[in-house]
């Protein structure tokens, strides 16, 4: 089992277009022209845009021949989900340095649990620098010391470094921290202290609230336009027009709904062996025996949720001696033939050099899982950004392994004008 | 609806419930849970040519705020439940 841990002061680290980030990252040229990245699904429209394309009107979900009449100097860049998801893993996996509450939310925003980190770090001002070094340590931002200035207000406090796409919000749960971020511009922090939640929030617009389309439409036209607004409805009043969720959308704008950040302690190393009845010298059998150990390792239930990033095997060999290889993986992954690769080129170009009676997998350090970022992220939108099929089909295989049974579905259309319900949609079973 | 082993499984199939009614012959409660409103009705009237669908349906707010579809069905006098 994964050990829970939570927090409820928070700290939310934002980067918008994290997509567009990576590649202007990589590609510096990027940064001065209009650009957008094609979104992954292979639909050939446009995901995410950046400003300069936005401002000759170019908008994501457009097709390509629409952006292109819109800017005829629209760059187009294929996305590249793997990369992306592999920055935003570093992300998490210096954010982690900082603090062991660590929650990815979605592609380019995780929130950090700070409770606790006042005697490390001081006051949040403390805090939320020490999450801006370590981000600019693993490459999201730069960062230099002299840049770090505060300016303090009635109700929120900033810090300001320039160069970042990184925004920062800290506050008491989830979402104050959250609407905080948004706040902030690139790489400062908003910071809203304790017992200010309430005044920090009552100006801000519904659009900050977690809605969908419908709902914003309707408490549009109920007249609401700010969380104070929604916050002074009776909550009654509300639940008998948006059910339960019109509950939660109601606490989080009084102020009274605070979610806790939820991190997960990475697992201890992972280890299966297997003891020889009779040595065992020839390399096919020492790669098929390393192959059924590296399952073995997979299948175990700490591993899930996480990537492995380094790997180990060691062999006791006759008479006493040992062999052992070590790979720390470039890319961490779950599946079996990557992991195994470059441990049975080891084992071709160095082999043992006595029979072996036994054998041992061990894996010692994990990176976020892929499927973990992508499966767990807040919406739809977020998972296809992340690279949906490859994430589906792994995460899918890890169900079916675990419990023995397909459970994830398609939902298609059979009827979708049918005016009963029951006859519109159906679930068919995932194929990997 | 079923196609091959376990292929297809229907979405939202109609759960069979027991409905009170009120003076006016709407629905007043569903087993134990009451209605507070009944926000929409309709009637449907379809596929006489083989097994007739004869239903008429009521999207009512339950106590707590849950929304749900109710319909009865002319046929068999049952009342069903689904979600919108």
């Amino acid at each position: 089992m994964t050990t829970q841990l939570t927090s409820t002061s928070a700290a939310c680290c934002w980067i918008p277009l994290f997509g567009l980030r990576c590649e202007e990252a990589r590609r510096p040229e990027l940064a001065s022209r209009p650009v957008a990245l094609l979104a992954p699904d292979g639909t050939r429209r446009l995901w995410q845009v950046s400003p300069l394309a936005r401002r000759a009107g170019v908008k994501p979900g457009l097709t390509v021949s629409q952006a292109v009449g819109l800017c005829a100097a629209l760059q187009l860049v294929d996305a590249d989900p793997v990369y992306y998801d592999e920055q935003f893993a570093r992300l998490i996996a210096a954010l982690r340095e900082v603090s062991p509450v660590v929650e990815a939310a979605e592609l380019g925003r995780a929130y950090v649990g700070t409770a606790g980190l006042e005697g490390l770090y001081g006051e949040p001002e403390g805090i939320v620098e020490a999450i801006l070094v370590r981000s600019a340590e693993c490459g999201v931002r730069n960062i230099s010391e002299e840049s770090i200035t505060s300016r303090n207000s009635h109700e929120y406090s900033a810090l300001r470094t320039p160069h970042s796409a990184l925004r920062l919000g800290w506050g008491k749960g989830k979402f104050v921290s959250w609407v905080a971020a948004t706040h902030a511009r690139p790489g400062e922090a908003v910071i809203v202290r304790p017992g200010e939640e309430g005044k920090f929030l009552a100006s801000q617009s519904l659009a900050v609230l977690p809605l969908d389309s419908d709902t914003h439409r309707r408490l549009h036209q109920l007249g609401l336009k700010t969380l104070v607004q929604l916050a002074a409805l009776p909550e009654a009043a509300v639940v008998s027009q948006f059910g339960a969720a019109g509950r939660r959308l109601w606490r989080l704008a009084a102020g009274l709904e605070v979610e806790p950040v939820v991190g997960r302690a990475a697992p201890e190393p992972i280890v299966a062996a297997i003891t020889f009845f009779s040595p065992v010298a020839e390399r096919a059998s020492l790669a098929h025996a390393l192959d059924r150990l590296l399952e073995r390792a997979l299948k175990d239930p700490r591993r899930i949720g996480w990537r492995v990033q380094v790997v180990r095997v060691r062999a006791e060999l006759e008479h006493g001696a040992s062999w052992l290889a070590a790979a720390t993986l470039k890319d961490p992954s779950a599946d079996r033939d990557r992991i195994a690769a470059p441990l049975k080129t080891r084992l071709e170009q160095a082999p043992p050099v006595g029979a072996v009676e036994r054998l041992a997998v061990e894996f010692t350090a994990f990176a976020p899982g892929t499927t973990e970022l992508q499966l767990f992220a807040r919406d739809a939108n977020a998972a296809a950004r992340a690279g949906r099929r490859r994430a589906l089909r792994t995460a899918a295989q890890e169900i079916k392994l675990r419990i023995k049974r397909p459970m994830l579905y398609h939902v298609i259309e059979v009827q979708p004008w049918s005016r009963l319900p029951e006859r519109r949609y159906a679930l068919i079973d995932f194929d990997t | 609806m079923r196609n091959g082993p376990d292929r297809l499984r229907a979405l939202n199939v109609p759960q069979r419930v027991e409905v009170e009614l009120d003076a006016c012959g709407s629905p007043a409660r569903i087993g134990m849970v009451t209605i507070e409103a009944v926000r929409e009705t309709w009637r449907i009237d379809d596929e006489w040519w083989r097994e007739p669908i004869t239903r008429t349906y009521y999207e009512v707010l339950q106590e707590g705020g849950a929304r749900v579809v109710l319909f009865l069905d002319h046929v068999t006098h049952e009342w069903w439940m689904q979600k919108p």
